[in-house]
């Protein structure tokens, strides 16, 4: 009752980590680009690939909040999500000379900030990762302080199911819910059959409520 | 194209979270539609999907803040800088290391010392051979074995 009380409607999955980069497809084609974002990727590394620079900053400045977003999924706190995203462009900058161009972009990008958030998180043990999630439409919906306080807690418990999934339940489960893919692109992007989609995050949402009690989440 | 058939809820909850999701086609839709007319276990399931849902399609990711950014550019330069600095200086390292070891094994051979001496000092370097192979030759197969750590299109 609580919950539905508080959200009766469907919100959008990505607030404010798309800057750009949030629609771009993950597949194109190399004669013929019709996205207006994948043909800003390609453009951008083809200038940078002639030897300009700004093509690579022109990239960064589109992806880096959407690369801080994939970090911070992986890594749950934000000194190292931001670390991560430092490296994730330091590498992209070392090998965008090898990149093929005409390839889809974000598959690639996505590949790079996953490997290195996970790096990173098996680095880094100094950070302790707080709840990185925050309402989309908070307080105007909360009735009253001790049912915010609730939804608080709840948030937190939320997240903290999340960091007990397992790395495949987990990466699904966040691409879907907080990156905003759709299970085809999901499949796509992890090159992994549909159905394999579909059972992980099944599975993710499954110990999700387990881990937040079943009764709770019917209450 | 999916066959009629009744619901079994360990197999057909992945379908269900499909369905909530909106991500089904036309068959399967159908074959869920029959299956929350006919069966109240996935009409529960849905029901249980649908306010989970609703609970994180109201959450996101918190953004960095604003100040982090403006930070961003200087810090990428810094770790590029420093790598550079790193790099350079172990190849110095490499360099004057290796020079200076040539000349000591060429003094050591060369001088008149004891034969003990020059047996312990053959003896040591090997150690220190049999020491760095072993490490590089680790380090190299956990490179190899590392999942995360390269980087494939």
């Amino acid at each position: 009752m609580f919950l539905s009380a508080l959200f009766p409607s469907r919100q959008p999955r990505m607030a404010a980590n798309n800057e750009a980069g949030g629609g771009v497809p993950l597949r194109s084609d190399a004669a013929e680009i019709s996205d207006p974002a994948a043909a800003q990727d390609h453009e951008d590394i083809l200038r940078f690939q002639g030897g300009d620079v700004a093509g690579f900053e022109a990239l960064m400045n589109r992806y880096r909040h959407r690369a801080y977003g994939v970090a911070l999924g992986y890594v749950g706190n934000h000194d190292d999500a931001m670390d991560t995203v430092q490296k994730v462009f330091i590498r992209i900058h070392r090998s965008l000379d090898r990149f093929r161009a005409g390839e889809p972009f974000f598959p690639w990008f996505y590949r790079i900030v996953r490997n290195t958030a996970l790096n990173q998180k098996r680095d880094e043990t100094r950070h302790k990762g707080d709840c990185p999630l925050e309402w989309v439409t908070e307080p105007a919906r909360l009735p009253s302080p001790l049912q915010a306080a609730e939804a608080e807690e709840l948030k937190a418990r939320l997240w903290s199911a999340i960091e007990t999934l397992s790395d495949e339940l987990r990466e699904v489960f966040l691409l879907y819910t907080f990156q905003g893919l759709k299970y085809r692109e999901i499949a796509d992007l992890l090159d992994i059959p549909l159905g394999t989609v579909m059972s992980r995050l099944h599975g993710a949402r499954r110990r999700i409520r387990q881990h937040l009690g079943e009764e709770e989440m019917d209450s | 194209m999916s066959a009629r058939r009744p619901f079994e809820p360990e197999q057909d909850g992945p379908l269900l979270s499909a369905y909530v999701d909106g991500e089904l086609d036309a068959d399967d839709c159908v074959l869920v539609d029959h299956w929350l007319a006919d069966d109240g276990r996935a009409r529960t399931e849905v029901e249980r999907l649908v306010r989970l849902k609703a609970f994180t399609d109201h959450l996101v990711l918190r953004e960095a803040p604003k100040e982090a950014w403006d930070e961003f550019g200087k810090g990428i330069y810094r770790r590029g800088e420093r790598g550079l600095g790193w790099t350079l200086l172990l190849v110095g390292i490499a360099v004057v290391g290796g020079f200076m070891l040539l000349r000591l094994g060429i003094a050591i051979l060369t001088a008149a010392i004891p034969v003990f001496v020059r047996v312990g000092v053959f003896v040591g370097a090997t150690g220190g051979l049999i020491l760095l192979i072993s490490a590089l030759r680790q380090r190299i197969f956990a490179r190899k074995r590392d999942r995360y750590d390269d980087v494939q299109r």
